[in-house]
């Protein structure tokens, strides 16, 4: 494997309020890979996803975003979360504005603060939004709001925020936990088909070991802030999901 | 007959403490407040020398007052004759602009009859009150809506400094927290009508302290507002738009502005409603706008030029308000 997207050595994030989050976690990701984040709430996952791109500062330990530490200083961090798709379990999309002005807030962080402050896209730029939206077959809404949507539109929208930063990976936090069993597929569908096309590689937290196995390369299991159990969705037998889950797993 | 008694034919009595002397001090010390309470009550009645007997007796006294008032002065035009003496100092007589002398009345021939006619141009036509008045409402409004300009101009950028989601986590945040919250608080601790004073005395009477008194007061009133809604704003889009790399101005300007932006229209609409009644209120102080004129009115005892002064305000208050009703429920 070349170098890896993202790489974290010996990660430890220690929250405020003494939760031991992550406990030396050693992950990597390699370019165009697909790999799903499985564990029981408050495993780690979230909080995984959110040092990747630097949103939160680990306590110990390092993240490497192709082989350059994410941590350094603000500024750099956020100069990695431009290349950083992400997408959320409540869509995060800004209410009260069109969903092609969400779309382009996807190149806020390229933007110029004089062309933002007045929401002025080049046609550049709408080109690109727009082309998003067309690729998660959503461009006919383009003038509506967010709350005009359904879950799994709104969804979609927040896909194509996140392509319209033309990222390198893409995380999703639960992406689909909050969309029923059958907008949660057709919405998993369009993020990891586009991945695979585009070569983006992609991290999923998803709290369905169904969709773990059905659309990931790989399976990282993580378990009390260490991760459990790694390898191909083959591997993922019953006695490491009861260890990951717990006894009560056999009930699904 | 069932005759054994059975549980639930017995009275339930709910299980209850003992009452310790602990309890017996507390209620008396709560019958004591009550009787202290009440005494207040009386002792405020005396003091504020309420009284229905003067009232009704008071009643008569106002009903020529009452009569003025309910005779509004609507007129458009006086007509006033200027009194000029016929000779000036030097015993000659005085001329008009066309060099005509002056005479109290002057003799025509119309259709070949003598007219006897008043001279005009010694009885000249003058705006009424009416259109006096009018203008001075439309003043009071001005003066409001400049206020209330201002005030939203300054209060904007402060309200992001002191909203508790947008300063934690860093020292200077906080520090800019505590400063702008107490600029607020200071600026609305100082009632508009003493800050008019000040600014009378400061700038001279007229419409502009008024701007400044209200504009002053109304930063304080907004700024609470807006950062209040700025707190109660919904995260999730600030994180996501966050994750894209932005700077932190454009995660506020993304993230948190058009989530407050119809808020912020509203309140605005609001602060404007109250600054045109408030403004009216400061006219008496000498900040110009209707009140002053109302003032003045009052104290030369012209109750039916007070009486136009309340219907024009009325009238004006009753449109501004459901304008701005109307206003504020297309926003939210």
């Amino acid at each position: 494997m070349a170098t890896p997207v993202f790489q974290t050595v010996k990660l430890c994030l220690t929250y405020p309020d003494g939760t031991q989050a992550l406990r030396e976690v050693d992950f990597a990701i390699g370019a165009g890979e697909v790999v799903a984040v499985i564990g029981k709430s408050g495993a780690g996952k979230s909080t995984l996803l959110r040092c990747l791109n630097g949103l939160l500062t680990p306590t110990k330990g390092e993240v490497l975003f192709r082989g350059r530490p994410v941590h350094s200083t603000k500024a750099h961090a956020r100069m990695v979360r431009r290349d950083v798709g992400m997408i959320f379990q409540n869509f995060g999309l800004v209410p009260r504005v069109s969903v092609l002005t969400n779309v382009l807030i996807g190149r806020a962080g390229q933007l110029p603060t004089w062309r933002g402050l007045f929401f002025w896209f080049t046609p550049e730029e709408r080109q690109l939004g727009l082309r998003a939206l067309q690729r998660v077959e959503i461009l006919d809404q383009w003038q509506k709001r967010p709350a005009d949507l359904s879950g799994g539109q709104q969804q979609r929208v927040a896909i194509a925020r996140a392509l319209c930063q033309e990222p390198a990976v893409l995380l999703a936090d639960e992406p689909v936990s909050s969309l029923d069993p059958a907008t949660a597929r057709v919405v998993l569908d369009y993020a990891v088909r586009i991945c695979r096309e585009e070569g983006i590689a992609m991290v999923a937290n998803l709290h369905s070991v169904a969709l773990a196995r059905e659309y990931s390369d790989r399976v990282v299991a993580f378990k009390d802030g260490r991760v459990a159990f790694e390898g191909p969705p083959t591997q993922l037998t019953d006695e490491v999901l009861k260890e990951v889950y717990g006894e009560h797993f056999a009930d699904f | 007959m069932n005759t054994s008694p059975t549980s639930e034919h017995k009275p339930i009595v709910p299980p209850r403490k003992p009452r310790t002397w602990r309890d017996h001090v507390w209620s008396g010390v709560k019958w004591l407040l009550l009787v202290m309470f009440l005494a207040y009550l009386w002792a405020s009645f005396v003091r504020t020398e309420f009284n229905l007997y003067t009232l009704v007796a008071g009643a008569k006294d106002i009903k020529k007052v009452m009569l003025e008032l309910a005779h509004p002065d609507l007129s458009w035009y006086v007509y006033e004759t200027e009194r000029v003496p016929l000779l000036d100092e030097a015993g000659q007589p005085r001329l008009d602009s066309e060099g005509v002398p002056l005479t109290h009345a002057v003799l025509v021939l119309e259709d070949g009859k003598p007219v006897i006619k008043l001279d005009s141009r010694t009885n000249k036509p003058k705006l009424g009150t009416l259109p006096t008045l009018l203008d001075s409402m439309n003043e009071t409004v001005q003066i409001s809506l400049i206020g209330t300009l201002i005030a939203v101009i300054l209060s904007f950028p402060l309200a992001f400094f002191a909203s508790r989601n947008l300063t934690r986590g860093t020292s200077t945040g906080l520090v800019l927290y505590g400063a702008t919250r107490f600029v607020f608080n200071v600026l609305r601790a100082f009632p508009p009508y003493i800050l008019a004073i000040i600014f009378v005395f400061m700038v001279g009477p007229g419409p502009f302290p008024g701007v400044l008194a209200l504009g002053l007061h109304s930063i304080g009133m907004l700024g609470k507002l807006f950062s209040e809604a700025i707190e109660s704003v919904d995260p999730a889009p600030i994180e996501a738009v966050k994750a894209t790399g932005a700077s932190n101005f454009m995660v506020v300007w993304y993230g948190i502005l058009p989530q407050v932006v119809p808020q912020f229209l509203a309140f605005s609409l609001y602060r404007w409603d109250i600054n045109i009644r408030m403004s009216i209120i400061l006219g008496i102080v000498g900040a110009g706008g209707i009140g002053f004129l109302l003032d003045q009115y009052i104290r030369m005892f012209k109750y039916s030029q007070a009486s136009t002064c309340f219907l024009i305000i009325l009238v004006a208050v009753t449109l501004l308000d459901y304008a701005s009703a109307y206003f504020r429920e297309k926003l939210g």
